[in-house]
């Protein structure tokens, strides 16, 4: 069995100095579109997967989604100040919730890189486990 | 039975009365011929070879039994189409009838409505059988049991193909009996076993004589239809019994004395699986596979979760694995 999330962000430095904050390590994509760290646990996996394209961040997640990837949750990274981001991070939220599909999203405006250190960037992804965890109790 | 002939039915039977309202419900339409025990049946069944026989179990002389068996042992009568009528309602004596090969079993009071029901569908199928130059036709709108059941009373040669989403199989029949069948997966025994419960797709009969080393043995037919009925009905009843399709499986903790196929059905569900897919890597046919999957949960050798409760389950380590990061 494998959890799969994916940290979605138009900045592939945040998204790796998120996952390189947290994991020490990542893995790129072979064709430079993305990140992937996978995590071995008692029972399955637990994979996250960092990507996205300045204004393109929905048409990813509708790929994703319609693509039938197995996505269980979202955390949606943005630069603090890119309104259009922040935009479609609303839509890919309301997007996501009407697909009737138990994947949680969070959203999470960082002011610089430096704000992504290893305790903030675990306690995100806590939330989102929790957020994730209502939707399967629900 | 070419068009213009009637259908000619024999009905056996001891009681007086019983042989006059079968006749009077089947003589509109039907040639009636009424023999008074198996002896007489079985001597005016090889004089008028009738198209069909309704016989009762127990008479004197010769019982029903005795008088299948006997029709059965000669050729010319053989492919002759048998339904027992009996007041035993006994299950076991319905499974004797049935598993001697009899095309029904009906047990008294019947409804006439019911039998001539059963009767016109026998007829039915043989009409057709002798109309059809070739039979090939849906698998949801014809059973693949009743194809064959048609097969073997037309006594044809030839290969029976199926086209099916999943694959394709073939049975060959030499004088009504299969004796080679092969899917994409597997041959002999399993394979014509495993396409009993395919029920959708297409096939065909092509009526050719085809060499073929056999890979079916068998006594009868009809055992080994009956056998083949068997074994897709237990599969359809484990199906039904198991826990809704998104749950996932995985071996319990204390594998027990599992042995054989049941320890290679235990072993596919290794690390979380559902149904589905442990069927592909166990590797074992449909119809062994979900009864032992019904039998290792039975024995606790299993344990399922729903999707959502393994993954709240996986959600717990992991989040024990990030707060040790």
């Amino acid at each position: 069995m494998i959890i799969r999330y994916v940290i979605l962000s138009p900045s592939e430095e945040a998204r790796q100095a998120f996952l390189g904050g947290l994991f020490g390590t990542f893995e790129l994509s072979p064709r430079g579109h993305g990140e992937k760290v996978t995590l071995k646990v008692e029972g399955g996996d637990f994979e996250v997967v960092g990507t996205g394209v300045a204004g393109k961040l929905q048409d990813v997640t509708l790929r994703l989604l319609e693509g039938g990837v197995q996505v269980d949750g979202i955390l949606i990274l943005i630069p603090s100040g890119d309104d259009a981001s922040w935009a479609e991070a609303k839509s890919i939220a309301r997007l996501t919730h009407s697909s009737g599909r138990p994947i949680a999203v969070k959203t999470w405006v960082f002011n610089s890189l430096g704000d992504l250190d290893k305790e903030t960037t675990r306690k995100s992804l806590l939330t989102l486990i929790s957020e994730h965890e209502e939707h399967l109790a629900s | 039975m070419s068009e213009g002939t009637r259908t000619k039915i024999l009905i056996v039977d001891d009681e007086e009365n019983i042989r006059h309202l079968l006749r009077l419900a089947f003589e509109e339409g039907f040639d009636v011929v009424e023999a008074v025990d198996g002896m007489d049946a079985f001597e005016k069944a090889l004089e008028i070879k009738p198209h069909i026989i309704l016989s009762d179990i127990m008479m004197p002389r010769l019982d029903g039994y005795g008088l299948y068996r006997k029709i059965k042992s000669r050729p010319e009568t053989a492919s002759i189409p048998f339904v027992f009528l009996s007041a035993k309602k006994d299950v076991d004596e319905r499974v004797v009838g049935l598993e001697m090969g009899a095309d029904d079993y009906i047990t008294k009071p019947f409804s006439i409505k019911e039998l001539k029901a059963k009767v016109r569908s026998i007829t039915k199928k043989i009409n057709d059988m002798k109309e059809l130059g070739s039979l090939e036709g849906l698998l949801k709108e014809v059973d693949l049991v009743d194809v064959i059941q048609l097969i073997e009373m037309g006594r044809k040669t030839g290969m029976l193909l199926l086209e099916t989403s999943w694959g394709s199989g073939r049975v060959y029949f030499e004088q009504g009996d299969p004796v080679y069948a092969m899917t994409e997966s597997c041959k002999g025994i399993e394979a014509f076993y495993s396409m009993l419960s395919w029920k959708e797709g297409r096939f065909k009969l092509g009526q050719k004589a085809v060499s073929i080393e056999p890979n079916i043995k068998h006594s009868g037919g009809q055992e080994l239809l009956m056998e083949g009925v068997r074994l897709a009905d237990e599969m359809e009843e484990s199906i039904r019994s198991l826990p809704p399709g998104d749950t996932v499986f995985q071996p319990a903790d204390d594998p027990g004395d599992a042995e054989g196929e049941l320890r290679e059905v235990v072993k596919a569900y290794s690390g979380g699986v559902a149904l589905r897919s442990a069927l592909a890597l166990s590797g074992l046919p449909a119809y062994r596979f979900y009864p032992l999957t019904r039998e290792a949960l039975s024995k606790g050798l299993l344990v399922g979760q729903t999707d959502a409760a393994m993954k709240a389950d996986l959600l717990r380590k992991i989040r024990t694995a990030l707060e040790k990061l």
